[in-house]
């Protein structure tokens, strides 16, 4: 008797019959309209799906841009007096472009790129000099940098946004979904410049830093001298043998010019040199531990390659072994703040270049030693 | 500054209607189970799979979105979260070590301060680096 007034109860707040009906109604409806809706505008749905995506990320690749761009105009009002025009000039430097030499004729492109790099920085430093006229060297590389990273940021985002409204009006599945597929790597290239931006900004050593900390630790505390732009040596000895270590000028953020410093360390000994250790940060691959230290032959040191093109070039006119040193770590973490598993890569790499001095040549031997990378907040 | 305010509270508000949504698709769906309940107590087996059916289906979507959205919460959280960087304050003489916050000015070999347990040489900074979240460690 209990469970029947229950039962009459429960169909009375949920009536069957009616609803029922209605929902199988409802599902045989929708059921062929679905089948049409997907025919027809399935191609179109996933469109409308990868521009949301595309769109969500322009809007995140903004918000980078913009927060960068904040944290860079703070460190320029840091140093004190700033020029009146200092908003139009950083709008100028953040869409400044750099226009390859024609490669049509390869013959010399390197001394070309080569012009046009130094060209291109010392426009950077003379602008930021003229925005921060109170700004010490080191500043000025610091800033110099810090602009660097935010064109990098402006430049992703004018990139995307142009392949995303072109997509848009051309309503191209195939440019869209091109775009699409690119934009995880692209955020996340992204994301490490604007991590970037706050170490730079800060002065904090980031990963790139590990080869030029390695020599940082090796010629400390001995009297260094210039050897070519933003670039300083100090002669070591170590175990009865000459270590000529060099490095990018810190702690200012700068890479220096290790191509012509080695160049003019070679030429100045005519070539008696038994050995160049090159000792850099290098990309790991995915899986692959951070701070690992990895050997191997060749000059380790990124950029265009016009480093590179000089040293090999001199490698090979005076036949001077050449040995590698890699610290392994992510894109994100070689322009990021420092971490620790790094510093450890750079104590193995010390012990590394150690044993590689211990190993390959003798006593009496003049070996170079070059810390490639950006020495920011690395001194000497 | 003032552009970054109105994209923080879109955001809260936007996480609110998600979770009132998943909420709301969670009540019909335990409506629908409550129903199938009934169904089958009737006998109507045809009436029960098809609710029972939108019910499990609403139960899948609820939990999927609110799996999406813990996930998300996560990953806010750890972008806000800074890893705080540190610099390793060494004595030549003594061998004493200390790791304070970094300072703006700081950099490698930068000689800091005298050295509080032998006074006898000055500290200087050996290392500057991030803290690393043992999470995000052990993905590396």
């Amino acid at each position: 008797m209990e469970n029947v007034e229950r039962m009459s109860f429960i169909s009375q707040i949920a009536p069957t019959d009616q609803v029922s009906q209605l929902i199988n109604l409802l599902f045989q409806v929708a059921y062929p309209l679905f089948f049409i809706i997907f025919l027809l505008y399935g191609n179109k749905l996933q469109v409308r799906t990868w521009l949301w995506d595309i769109e969500k990320s322009l809007n995140k690749l903004k918000i980078m841009r913009d927060k960068t761009k904040q944290i860079t105009i703070d460190t320029l009002k840091d140093t004190g007096k700033t020029s009146d025009d200092m908003m139009a000039r950083l709008d100028r430097m953040m869409e400044f472009f750099l226009i390859e030499p024609v490669s049509l004729d390869p013959a010399g492109i390197v001394g070309k790129l080569d012009h046009l790099i130094t060209l291109e920085e010392e426009r950077f430093k003379e602008d930021i000099r003229l925005i921060t006229p109170s700004a010490n060297d080191i500043q000025i590389n610091n800033y110099s940098l810090s602009v660097e990273v935010a064109a990098a940021l402006n430049t992703f985002y004018r990139v995307v946004r142009h392949y995303y409204v072109q997509g848009k009006r051309t309503k191209s599945i195939y440019s869209i979904m091109q775009l699409q597929m690119s934009m995880p790597l692209i955020m996340e290239m992204a994301e490490s410049y604007s991590k970037a931006a706050e170490a730079i900004a800060a002065g904090q050593p980031i990963g790139d830093a590990a080869g030029a900390m390695v020599a940082g630790k090796l010629m400390h505390g001995m009297p260094t001298r210039k050897v070519a732009k933003d670039t300083v040596m100090a002669e070591v000895p170590m175990d009865g043998r000459a270590l000529l270590v060099l490095k990018a000028e810190g702690p200012g953020g700068t890479v220096g010019k290790p191509g012509d410093g080695i160049v003019n360390l070679i030429e100045e000994r005519n070539g008696k040199i038994a050995m160049l250790i090159m000792i850099d940060a290098g990309l790991k691959l995915e899986g692959e531990k951070s701070g690992e230290a990895f050997e191997g032959i060749g000059a380790a040191i990124g950029g265009p390659g016009v480093d590179k093109f000089k040293i090999e070039e001199v490698l090979t006119k005076y036949k001077i072994p050449v040995n590698a040193v890699v610290i392994k770590e992510s894109m994100v973490e070689s322009i990021s703040a420092m971490k620790k598993s790094l510093i450890d890569g750079v104590d193995d790499s010390i012990k590394r270049v150690r044993r590689l001095i211990a190993e390959k040549t003798k006593e009496g031997d003049t070996i170079i030693v070059a810390g490639i990378g950006n020495t920011l907040g690395v001194a000497q | 500054m003032t552009e970054q305010q109105p994209q923080k509270k879109k955001g809260i508000n936007t996480f609110s209607t998600f979770y009132l949504i998943i909420l709301l698709i969670f009540v019909v769906s335990m409506w629908f189970l409550f129903r199938a309940i009934i169904f089958y107590q009737e006998g109507l087996m045809d009436e029960f799979m098809t609710s029972t059916l939108i019910a499990a289906m609403g139960l899948a979507t609820s939990g999927y979105m609110l799996f999406q959205m813990r996930r998300r919460t996560e990953a806010i959280t750890a972008m806000v979260q800074k890893s705080e960087v540190v610099s390793v304050l060494e004595c030549a003489k003594c061998g004493f070590k200390n790791l304070r916050k970094f300072l703006k000015g700081d950099h490698v070999f930068k000689v800091v301060e005298l050295c509080p347990r032998c006074s006898a040489d000055s500290l200087m900074i050996t290392a500057i680096y991030q803290q690393e979240d043992e999470k995000a460690k052990s993905q590396a």
